[in-house]
């Protein structure tokens, strides 16, 4: 937490709202049925997160979360729930109360497992360790040392993702692409005519 | 960093595949509209796609020479070293042979398109990429442009359910792991400041192996570790791995069985050795060869107790090569004490089982006919008395799978075996390890019994394709071959050398 360790008590604040805002919005992203719901609160998230990369000083990427996760991502998402048209029902339905309150007890135990090594763990992790990058320099973060980074040193990274980009999109066209449903094999010869490939 | 052409040439087998993958695209879309019959009408494409990777095996072979002495370019990005070259020639044979099993079998179950040739490319070039990567950056691109064609592959067999339902659960899968080994990747970074495998090997060096005790790179390197098991089904990461192989397209299933599998051992062997080869970071609690030896064991014994209990040859076969990924395990834990010398018998058996896999799987793939993939080990009843030459093929693959002399595969296990018995310590994994080929030969074994002592009870009509029977015959006289003179082969990976090493 790296406000904290600079003592401003504003981005300490900033820090504690944003982690509310993330895990809440992840919270109510699995647990809503309503998939509008779920969807819009996974928009929360991606906000708290590009507040937090603000804190990171990581402007770009800031910018960049909410240009193409809060922005396209969540388009194609609610694009996705209009043409399901699943319906629309909260849970807490009265059938199945057994099981729900035995995975309400087994959420509380691992909750208590987890917040125990949590604080394990936390006290390990904020210890400063022998090993840990200088501070960021300032404009470290902008667009500008984005770029240089992306032209200088990840420059073949930065080529090889055209051909990702390039197999996805192969792939996307052929995993659309209608299909011509043949007639059912027991209405045609098994065998092919035996002779070879031309 | 500039892309000079010392460098342009020293990456020529990537450039070759990604470059023969985007001709075969564009070849497919302009040459009109091929006559739609079953017979022909893309084999051209196949031929394409075979003589691009006859160039890039040219280029790779011809650059061991150079390469004894490892070379790192693009601003260490990419490693041009032996090692990568020898997984290369390893990846084009895989793919090579893919490729002459689809045509027949696309053509015989109608749903050839061309992208197939051009995604099995693309795929072996991302594999390339993912075998050379020599920074943590370019390792989750060539893994992620390797899975994204292997996905779609998959699920290109439209028509059948399975092949669907394989797809989306390889995607899910394979998302969800490569969110696991992102993650790691992030948390390694955060931790080092550096996402270089040579850098971080110089760093865990330079302090004594103090970096390991730093727990968020210990939590890093673990989720690195799990997304890569992942990728090799090995236990208990492999529950997408049955399935996927069970309903993709077969020629796909021997793709993925062979070079996806090559590909991620050759990472995991780079990784290890170059960032984490140092001793303190090896063995005990946090090291990465107990966590090795702990899936080693549970990969080759689960692999082969649920194999037994197949009565599918594909499914069975798809479990079989959960256990081999076990064996391949017990090199790479072996490789923890005996360093380099383990790296000889890993790429030699990377080499046989690739050629082994493909070829069981492509006659899989040859013995089924339209609406009938004839998949149980009944329907292999009789085939030696209506089909010698296949079954003695089958035959051959599966005793080299199950580690007979003279084939490929007791040598394979040989080499492994016996490096790791040369390192106190190891003995009993060992002995896990041949007790579990011995339990490996009855299912083997009972494809064979099936195929000579029982009657058929309904007539072959086996795919019929020049390709299919060309590749058919390469694996299996490579499998003999390689195990009749393994010498020179085992000669060639035992130099091969490794940046940063």
């Amino acid at each position: 937490m790296p406000a904290a360790a600079e003592g401003h008590l504003g981005q300490t604040i900033v820090f504690w709202v944003c982690t509310a805002v993330v895990l809440g919005g992840a919270l109510l992203t699995i647990t809503r049925r309503n998939t509008v719901v779920a969807a819009m609160s996974l928009v929360a998230t991606f906000f708290g997160l590009a507040a937090m990369f603000t804190l990171l000083s990581a402007q770009f990427l800031a910018a960049i979360q909410v240009l193409v996760y809060a922005g396209a991502i969540m388009t194609l998402f609610v694009f996705v729930v209009m043409v399901l048209n699943r319906d629309e029902r909260e849970p807490w339905a009265l059938r199945g109360i057994v099981g729900k309150a035995l995975g309400i007890g087994a959420l509380g135990y691992l909750t208590l497992l987890g917040g125990t090594f949590l604080l394990g763990a936390s006290a390990l992790l904020t210890k400063q360790g022998a090993y840990h990058t200088e501070a960021p320099k300032p404009g470290w973060g902008g667009v500008a040392d984005v770029g240089n980074a992306l032209f200088t040193t990840y420059l073949f990274p930065f080529e090889a993702i055209s051909l990702l980009l390039l197999v996805a999109v192969i792939g996307a066209v052929v995993v659309a692409r209608t299909v011509k449903h043949a007639p059912p094999a027991s209405q045609e010869p098994p065998t092919p005519p035996a002779h070879g490939e031309h | 960093m500039s892309f000079d052409s010392a460098q342009l040439a020293l990456s020529l087998p990537l450039l070759v595949v990604a470059a023969g993958g985007l001709l075969v695209l564009l070849l497919e879309a302009f040459s009109g509209t091929p006559a739609r019959d079953e017979h022909g009408g893309r084999s051209y494409l196949a031929v394409a796609a075979l003589i691009t990777l006859a160039i890039a095996t040219y280029a790779a072979v011809g650059q061991w020479a150079e390469a004894e002495t490892p070379k790192a370019i693009y601003g260490g990005m990419f490693a041009v070293d032996r090692f990568a070259l020898f997984v290369d020639v390893v990846l084009f044979a895989g793919a090579a042979l893919a490729v002459l099993l689809a045509g027949g079998f696309l053509r015989t179950h109608r749903f050839e398109f061309g992208e197939f040739y051009a995604l099995v490319l693309l795929g072996t070039a991302g594999a390339v990429m993912l075998v050379h990567a020599n920074d943590l950056v370019a390792l989750f691109i060539g893994l992620e442009t390797m899975s994204l064609a292997v996905y779609v592959l998959t699920g290109s067999w439209r028509r059948s359910a399975r092949s669907s339902e394989a797809a989306m659960k390889y995607f899910l899968v394979g998302a969800f792991a490569s969110a696991l080994l992102v993650y790691g990747i992030a948390l390694v970074y955060g931790t080092t400041g550096t996402t270089n495998l040579s850098s971080l090997g110089g760093l865990a060096k330079g302090t004594g192996g103090a970096v390991m005790q730093e727990p968020l790179f210990l939590i890093g390197s673990f989720l690195i570790i799990a997304g890569l098991a992942f990728k090799i089904a090995a236990v208990p990461f492999h529950m997408w791995a049955p399935d996927a192989y069970e309903g993709a397209p077969t020629p796909v299933t021997a793709f993925m069985a062979a070079a996806v599998k090559a590909a991620g051992f050759a990472t995991i062997v780079r990784l290890f050795t170059v960032a984490y080869g140092r001793p303190s970071l090896t063995f005990g609690a946090g090291g990465w060869a107990s966590i090795c030896a702990v899936l080693a064991i549970l990969t080759m014994s689960l692999g082969n107790l649920a194999a037994l209990r197949q009565d599918n040859v594909k499914r069975m076969l798809a479990w079989s090569s959960i256990a081999h990924a076990g064996y391949i395990l017990v090199g790479v834990v072996a490789m923890a004490r005996a360093g380099d010398d383990a790296r000889g018998p890993i790429l030699y058996y990377l080499l046989a089982y690739t050629l082994t896999t493909a070829g069981s799987f492509g006659v899989v793939a040859w013995i089924g006919s339209r609406g009938d993939e004839r998949q149980n080990v009944d329907d292999w009843a009789g085939l030696a008395a209506r089909h010698p030459a296949a079954a003695l093929a089958m035959t051959v693959l599966l005793l080299s799978l199950g580690g007979f002399p003279p084939t490929a595969g007791f040598f394979a296990k040989f080499y492994i075996f016996r490096v790791a018995l040369s390192q106190p310590g190891l003995i009993s994994l060992v002995l896990i390890a041949i007790a579990n080929s011995l339990v490996s030969v009855f299912y083997y074994l009972r494809v064979v019994t099936a195929m000579y002592f029982r009657e058929a009870h309904r007539p072959f009509a086996p795919v019929r394709a020049s390709g299919m029977t060309a590749g058919l015959i390469i694996a299996t006289v490579g499998t003999l071959a390689l195990g009749l003179a393994p010498g020179w082969v085992i000669e060639l990976a035992s130099k091969a050398t490794l940046l940063g090493k």
